[in-house]
């Protein structure tokens, strides 16, 4: 089209879709659709109105919208206008969106009715920011509200931009150690490499119907919308009530004649049961695409048998380089305590299980993985100090530095090349494929004025699942556990809030004084699940 | 076991255990709107387990029969009435 500039975008990939087939569905969602030429265009007629705003190269704006056909076009035009988008987790608490958009200056949001309540407590608190996209304007908010009648007759062609392949094109947050959540900064070039990766590795193409299973602030939504835009294919969003739904979900598969479904292991664990598998027409189901946390072996076994027709794949790597390494399920493992191997990198990643020192270490040994890879990360957002430690410079050769994104995840090499996973280094766990800092769980627990010491672990349950465990010693009896729970879902997102909190008067400690949390796990696993 | 009590007994727990503190009235659309995100819903399925000897099955576990307190209850006295406890 007329206005491309030399750069190589991530929006070019709907560019170039709408170039080759205007008239294929894009995206689907409930009983909606865009085809990629509407996508391109809508989200050109936003990113008009951004610019219009007086919106600045380089600027962070967030989307605050639940899963919907409006998502993609806000992050597209965002990206268009030379923007960075910044998803917010519609359901967390409005403290947590706060210090998101404080924390990357966010003056701009495009938000939709449904989060018109969190606007409002937002504004509440003095939150100040220039212009709301998406919502009209009603009076009650003080910001200016430009709604989609607004924005949809503005010009549907590129603005031209002076955005390089170097500049950043979206930030996740993740939670952080230090109690507060650090944004993830990618770049057009990391993002289109994965892009690339993904839509090779897994041969998608205009055929293809590939779901849109995890909300835009977690990674995996990268996969389903820019892997899916890069082959053509038509990505389904998948409601965020079909997800919590098995049953709903197993028909959603088979309805919309899904093609690749990409999910987290907890997704197929509730999935796999004949009850809710059998009889459905699943022979579009080529790929079953899996990541975020480690997926136990009896339950991989049961969802094969009820989906043979289909390919297992599990997907590894963190938010900060993408997908680094993958395991195509061959056959699977006879052993159901053994772990599901991450697999081998995908072409161009350069993964090494290293020692204390840098140092490689032999076949089969632990140590830190580290990844060289185009689709890593530029860094964290405004924190140098996490930055030095999450990079590690090699020059093996004498030659030029290589830069190393360390995991933080412990892993050996296998002999025949896999890599296998064996947790985190530190006390960073994934709860339903969301990263959680037990520590940081630890810290809101212990801030309330009833609780005296506080320790949080995670064990696994039942289903071989990781589950957040909290024991509070109270400083007076008759505190209610539910009152804590309260206090921890108003300052934390729902993944990284305990299933209960056992209250006791005492906890065991290390010899030199220290809560034993490994004793506190070993108690809760010896007296099982349900103490 | 009548309606109105499976209607009290889930408001209870959601309110109280799920929410902790809740206010969701019977015909919120608890799911719709994210209330009860998937570990809430695991945590009903186990109260209705111990509270009314029922267990859902897979199948029926659909947004359709928990959209809402009210349909919720509703579904189950049906259960209840189909599948008296032992």
């Amino acid at each position: 089209m007329s206005n491309r500039s030399h750069a190589y975008l991530l929006p070019h990939l709907i560019e170039q879709a709408a170039d080759a087939s205007p008239d294929a569905d894009g995206l689907r969602f409930r009983d909606g659709a865009l085809t990629y030429s509407e996508l391109y265009g809508r989200a050109c007629a936003l990113a008009n109105g951004l610019l219009e705003d007086g919106m600045q190269p380089g600027d962070r704006v967030g989307i605050l919208l639940r899963k919907g056909l409006e998502s993609a076009v806000a992050l597209y035009g965002v990206m268009m206008a030379g923007g960075v988008y910044v998803p917010l987790d519609p359901f967390a608490p409005a403290a947590r969106i706060e210090f998101v958009l404080r924390d990357c200056g966010i003056q701009r949001l495009v938000a939709g009715e449904q989060t018109i309540g969190t606007l409002l407590t937002l504004a509440e608190t003095g939150l100040e920011l220039q212009t709301v996209f998406g919502v009209p304007d009603e009076g009650v908010l003080p910001y200016r509200m430009v709604p989609w009648s607004t924005v949809e007759p503005l010009a549907r062609t590129a603005p031209v931009i002076a955005t390089t392949e170097q500049d950043l094109c979206y930030i996740l947050y993740t939670s952080g150690s230090t109690g507060s959540p650090k944004g993830i900064m990618h770049t057009h070039r990391s993002a289109l490499s994965w892009a690339e990766v993904a839509a090779s590795a897994y041969e998608l193409g205009p055929n293809d119907v590939v779901s849109n299973y995890a909300p835009l602030h977690f990674d995996l939504s990268t996969l389903d919308y820019f892997a899916g835009a890069r082959a053509g294919a038509t990505t389904t969003i998948i409601p965020e009530e079909v997800t919590r739904f098995p049953a709903s979900l197993a028909a959603f598969i088979a309805d919309e004649r899904l093609t690749v479904f990409y999910t987290v292991p907890m997704a197929l664990i509730h999935l796999a049961q004949p009850e809710l598998l059998a009889g459905r027409d699943l022979d579009r189901l080529r790929l079953v695409l899996f990541g975020g946390e480690p997926m136990p072996i009896k339950h991989l076994r049961r969802i094969m048998q009820l989906i043979p027709t289909a390919r297992f794949v599990n997907v590894y790597g963190p938010t900060e380089t993408n997908g680094v390494t993958h395991y195509p399920v061959e056959a699977v493992p006879s052993v159901d305590d053994e772990a599901l191997p991450i697999g081998r990198p995908y072409p161009n990643v350069d993964a090494l299980v290293v020692d204390a020192g840098f140092e490689p270490v032999p076949n089969g040994e632990p140590g830190e993985l580290v990844v060289r890879t185009p689709t890593m990360m530029r860094g964290y957002w405004g924190r140098d100090d996490l930055n030095d430690r999450a990079f590690h410079t090699r020059t093996p050769f004498g030659g030029l530095p290589d830069v190393y994104h360390r995991t933080g995840d412990l892993a050996a090499m296998q002999p025949d090349g896999t890599v296998r996973f064996l947790g985190r280094k530190d006390r960073q766990i994934k709860s339903r494929g969301n990263r959680v800092e037990l520590d940081e769980v630890e810290a809101v627990l212990v801030n309330h004025p009833l609780v005296r010491e506080a320790a949080v672990y995670a064990m696994s349950n039942e289903e071989g699942l990781l589950e957040i465990r909290a024991e509070a010693i109270p400083v007076q009896p008759g505190v209610e556990s539910g009152e804590l729970i309260r206090h921890l879902r108003s300052a934390l997102p729902s993944y990284a809030v305990p299933a209960r909190i056992v209250l006791r008067d005492s906890f065991p400690r290390t010899s030199t004084g220290k809560i034993d949390r490994l004793a506190m796990e070993a108690e809760a696993l010896a007296t099982g699940v349900n103490r | 076991m009548s309606v109105e009590m499976i209607q009290a007994g889930l408001l209870k727990f959601v309110n109280d255990e799920i929410l902790g503190g809740g206010t969701v009235g019977l015909d919120d659309e608890v799911v719709l709107d994210g209330t009860v995100d998937s570990l809430g819903v695991a945590r009903l399925l186990g109260f209705i387990e111990t509270e009314f000897s029922l267990q859902v099955p897979p199948e029926d576990v659909t947004i359709e029969n928990f959209r809402t307190i009210a349909t919720m209850a509703g579904f189950l006295h049906q259960q209840v009435g189909a599948e008296p406890v032992q």
